[in-house]
């Protein structure tokens, strides 16, 4: 069951998860605070994985991921049996995958727990942890949205958490997550 | 580390203990309670944003250190953001767009504050409850509901961390019990101290910045005055106004803020021969609502976490100061 459950959650971050499935999902979340838990872990690896800056695994954990890479452990689990989100190897390339498979393995294993608090290191110098290739051509830089920016400044105004992530995450596709009625 | 967080809110468990013989007054004053706790506390962890089946994790940090209180959103699925919050600015990181805007603070208000401060009116718009305990992530917890009185405004239920006051869940929930968007933490520390090294913001230097431009912050002092809503909800009034300058643009907008002591709505105004695809009518974003229209050739957009009829009540209402009201 729990495994099923993890399952969906690797599927809903990819996005892939059908619909009637998400609504269930996103109730047991709600209710159950190991599966929300479990959801941010999950969420926080995917970051982890993709070298988000601010965000990244303490040493000692590369470290065990390493040894892990050196073992026969990590050659033999595909991605998938890993647990591993399709989404999160998309920016990881070469003998990174390894690794990648590697640290959610370590991840994954049970019943050994996995403290939160040991794989974020934000005390490290940022530069030197984030590996992402420049693009190949940079795109003209737009005016920042006014309807955006509104957003931003009553959320910053009121302190609202709830405008602040819409903010962040809705940004990136501004109108279509709104619905707009013209008068 | 609850030794740590019972010696850090010890003043603040007595005042909570101190609060249960105040009665019907309790909610409200642990209410107040929180306000403090989110401004004075040091905590970090993830938190899930959950609107209709949508889920999102965010990392949070919150640095209280000698009064000075900065705090860090970073996004953790989809597209990187983050967001770095000082006293005096409100840094945006959009990598993916190479881009970074920083805005000067409008408002003095930590994260998850929602009530800036009591007063006797709120109890005409709100009723506040006390509910059964609850637990979450293994902390007992007080369970508050505010609850709106009229169809203007949204109410919420919180679960306050019983020994720091630190709301752990929040649902803002419409007039019926609906449950609109909530926040569930997922994972939460309470240290003692948190470093400056985890707030501060690291930023490539090819990376394009918007900054409001100095020459205009001159011009930020001047508290507007322009423009005015004439109609809202009763219990809502004008609780701030400027003119300022957002960050990447080059004419100044008009911010007015009215409020009923817990639901706010920015109304903002520029000029719309300044601005590309004028808009129209009614948005939905989440939980917050807005209606833009125009007015006299300036765009007007009312926008807050509020139903949609308050924005549009406010929003069309909204217009030019006469010469005598200015006086």
């Amino acid at each position: 069951m729990q495994e099923k459950l993890e399952d969906q959650i690797s599927a809903f971050l990819d996005e892939e998860l059908p619909d009637e499935e998400c609504q269930l999902l996103v109730r047991r979340l709600t209710r159950d605070d190991q599966l929300r838990a479990t959801f941010g872990r999950y969420a926080l690896v995917g970051a982890i994985l993709r070298r988000e800056p601010g965000i990244r695994p303490q040493p000692e954990l590369v470290s065990r991921v390493s040894d892990a890479i050196a073992g026969e452990d990590a050659h033999e689990l595909s991605p998938a049996a890993a647990g591993l989100s399709k989404k999160w190897l998309r920016p990881v390339a070469g003998g990174a995958i390894a690794a990648t498979v590697a640290l959610l393995a370590l991840l994954s294993l049970r019943p050994t727990p996995v403290d939160e608090r040991a794989l974020v290191d934000t005390n490290e110098p940022l530069e030197a942890a984030v590996i992402v290739p420049p693009p190949a051509e940079l795109r003209p830089v737009p005016a920042p949205a006014g309807f955006a920016n509104y957003l931003f400044s009553h959320g910053d105004y009121t302190g609202s958490v709830n405008q602040l992530t819409h903010f962040v995450v809705d940004d990136d596709d501004d109108e279509a997550q709104m619905d707009i009625e013209n008068e | 580390m609850k030794s740590r967080i019972r010696l850090l809110c010890g003043f603040g468990l007595l005042a909570l203990l101190s609060l249960a013989a105040h009665g019907q007054d309790e909610p409200r004053q642990w209410l107040e309670e929180m306000n403090r706790a989110v401004a004075r506390l040091n905590y970090k962890g993830v938190y899930l944003h959950i609107h209709s089946a949508k889920v999102e994790a965010m990392r949070i940090v919150h640095r209280s250190h000698e009064g000075e209180v900065t705090e860090r959103l970073i996004r953790l699925d989809g597209p990187r953001r983050e967001i770095i919050r000082t006293q005096d600015e409100v840094t945006c990181v959009l990598p993916d767009k190479r881009q970074v805007i920083v805005e000067r603070r409008k408002g003095k208000g930590a994260l998850f504050s929602i009530l800036p401060a009591y007063s006797e009116g709120i109890d005409r718009y709100y009723e506040f409850r006390m509910l059964d305990e609850g637990r979450i992530l293994g902390y007992t917890t007080k369970v508050i509901a505010v609850h709106p009185k009229d169809e203007y405004r949204y109410g919420y239920r919180l679960w306050l961390d019983e020994k720091t006051a630190m709301p752990l869940k929040s649902q803002l929930r419409d007039g019926d019990g609906n449950v609109v968007e909530q926040i569930l933490f997922a994972q939460i520390e309470m240290p003692e101290h948190i470093g400056e090294e985890e707030v501060r913001p690291n930023i490539p230097e090819e990376f394009k910045w918007f900054r409001a431009d100095p020459r205009h912050r001159a011009n930020e002092a001047d508290q507007g005055g322009g423009w005015q809503a004439t109609s809202m909800p009763t219990g809502f009034a004008l609780s701030d106004s400027k003119l300022t300058v957002m960050a990447g643009a080059e004419t100044p907008v008009e911010h007015l803020v009215y409020s009923d002591g817990v639901a706010s709505v920015s109304v903002f105004v520029e000029m719309a021969g300044a601005k590309k695809g004028l808009k129209r009518g009614l948005r939905r974003v989440g939980s917050s609502h807005a209606f833009s229209t125009i007015v006299e050739g300036h765009q007007v957009t009312a926008i807050g976490e509020v139903p949609s009829v308050t924005v549009q009540l406010i929003g069309r209402s909204v217009g030019p100061r006469t010469l005598d009201a200015r006086r």
